[in-house]
């Protein structure tokens, strides 16, 4: 082998590892911190914390008469969420979503109550079944959440509370 | 030219070339890894996820030591600055992020960096006084 090969080697192998560094740079450094899914079990903890209390639905969410006090007007104003972003790319305070979905338990059985929800519906897309998709390797989705938890209402009875939390968001997190 | 001092040449603009191959490769990390920017996205992102997952009463500190060191000395404005429910750092006259948070809280608005070592910037999360008002 001649020197001239040899030195045409050794720039082959120098521009493959200033590629591998630039390449290395760019994935850690270009993209965005991706922090909706730490966003998402925030908020569906924010909410549940508004629907159960210590294990009971307070007064405010249910009334003794077993009649809801919140409903998808009041959702946001009860449980202190404030749904605006930040006015870019277009986003008009849709880059969140919350539903709240009352199963009341009768003879040990569930019997489907209402849903409550607010914001962009679009986020959640029950079909495409948004919970088994991993984030890490479909971040071009909303991230979503679902959260289940079971408390005693004002009126004695025991609910199953199912909280559906979802974060867009895409353009600043992927 | 003799053939020793020929080779010397070559040898010599040969590793020349690779020590600037090198220097180069190291001031674009550098560069890159040091930009400001990237500091102001995952502090305003930080501390919008502390202020979502903050209770009314907490009183909360955050380290701006790695922040600081970036900060741009010519910029005199706010480092932090929370607007509505919208944080934003800025650590340089052209540049600051922005990203909001859903925890509508009241932010006690004395934050400041102690003078201890200048390096936190606290703030008091504030009772819920919205609905407390509203009850009354």
């Amino acid at each position: 082998m001649t020197d001239k090969t040899i030195s045409l080697y050794w720039f082959f192998v120098l521009f493959l590892i200033a590629s591998a560094v630039v390449f290395l740079v760019y994935s850690l450094y270009g993209k965005p911190l991706d922090v909706r899914q730490m966003e998402c079990v925030f908020l569906a903890e924010k909410v549940a914390d508004c629907v159960s209390q210590g294990g009971n639905i307070p007064e405010t969410i249910l009334n003794k008469g077993g009649v809801f006090v919140i409903n998808s007007e009041n959702l946001l104003k009860n449980c202190y969420i404030n749904r605006g972003t930040e006015n870019v790319y277009g986003w008009n305070n849709d880059q969140l979503f919350v539903s709240i979905g009352f199963s009341r338990f009768e003879n040990e059985i569930p019997i489907l109550g209402p849903t409550f929800f607010v914001g962009n519906e679009h986020l959640w897309d029950k079909n495409s079944n948004m919970n088994s998709i991993d984030p890490a390797k479909n971040k071009n989705f909303p991230v979503c959440i679902e959260r289940k938890i079971y408390s005693k209402g004002e009126d004695g009875k025991y609910y199953l509370i199912t909280i559906s939390t979802c974060v867009g968001k895409k353009e600043k997190n992927v | 030219m003799n053939k020793n001092a020929e080779l010397l040449t070559e040898n010599l603009i040969f590793i020349l070339l690779n020590l600037a191959f090198f220097a180069i490769l190291a001031v674009f990390v550098f560069i890159k890894s040091d930009d400001p920017s990237i500091m102001e996205e995952a502090y305003a992102k930080k501390i919008a996820l502390i202020l979502d997952a903050a209770r009314p009463g907490m009183e909360i500190s955050i380290d701006m030591q790695k922040a600081i060191d970036k900060w741009d000395k010519d910029y005199a404005g706010k480092v932090v600055s929370i607007e509505g429910n919208l944080v934003t750092v800025k650590l340089k006259q052209k540049g600051g992020y922005s990203y909001s948070f859903f925890n509508d809280v009241s932010l006690n608005k004395n934050f400041y960096y102690p003078a201890s070592d200048g390096l936190e910037y606290t703030f008091i999360v504030e009772p819920y006084k919205k609905l407390e008002e509203v009850s009354k």
